[in-house]
């Protein structure tokens, strides 16, 4: 597995599962909760997408600007 | 091979955080229901058999289970020594039911209050007594039970789903 797809399913995954934690948490009552976790998991996806862009950028600017 | 047993680990940890939490809130209303089960029992023995009190203690602590029997054996084994009060004696039970029982401040405030009234009355003011304790005993049950079907179940789902998502992350 390349580290791009592993990046593709572990982002699902986390999308996965803050879904689920999203309704259980939401189901008994605790919203501020279901509201903080998906939160999080937003900044945690981020972080993991930043770097793959980060990279991107690098390897246009390599390519096509011959720095 | 060392990063799955790892990613196991977190699993089992996470999880098992959530079900020690949901411990707490299944056992919270079950100790508080053998508590009023074990007042009850202490009634009867006050108003119609007039047990004196450390015997009293004493049968009612072998009719209860774990964490409840260890607060009544301990007070009538406190009482047996001389020069002891009864407030004296059920303090010495409430400490052990404070540490090993999943019963939380506002449970054992009933317990303490309890305490100041045991022994200092005739029989009829000491039934009164335990009626007022029950009644507080019911309310907290009452509360304790919607608490456990709230958050029971929520907090094992959590735990799981809380590992999970650090395991992802990790990997």
């Amino acid at each position: 597995m390349t580290p791009e797809i592993r990046a593709i399913f572990q982002v699902a995954g986390i999308g996965f599962l803050v879904a689920i934690l999203h309704t259980i948490l939401k189901q008994s009552g605790k919203e501020d909760f279901a509201y903080w976790t998906s939160l999080i998991a937003f900044v945690a996806v981020f972080v993991i997408v930043i770097g793959y862009v980060d990279h991107l950028y690098k390897e246009i600017e390599r390519v096509f600007l011959q720095l | 091979m060392i990063r799955l047993v790892g990613s196991a680990l977190v699993v089992v940890a996470c999880a098992g955080m959530g079900f020690a939490i949901a411990r707490g809130y299944r056992e919270r209303p079950r100790q508080l229901q053998h508590l009023m089960e074990a007042l009850r029992l202490l009634k009867v023995e006050i108003e119609f058999t007039a047990t004196p009190l450390p015997q009293a203690l004493r049968r009612v602590a072998e009719r209860s289970t774990d964490p409840i029997r260890g607060l009544f054996a301990a007070t009538a084994d406190a009482l047996a020594r001389p020069g002891v009060t009864v407030a004296e004696a059920w303090m010495a039970g409430y400490e052990q039911v404070r540490r090993r029982s999943y019963l939380v401040p506002a449970d054992l405030e009933v317990l303490v209050s309890f305490a100041r009234t045991l022994g200092t009355s005739d029989s009829v003011h000491q039934i009164q007594h335990v009626d007022a304790t029950l009644a507080q005993l019911e309310g907290l049950w009452r509360e304790a039970a919607a608490l456990q079907e709230r958050y029971a179940k929520l907090a094992q789902y959590v735990g799981v789903l809380g590992g999970l998502f650090v395991v992802i992350l990790l990997n």
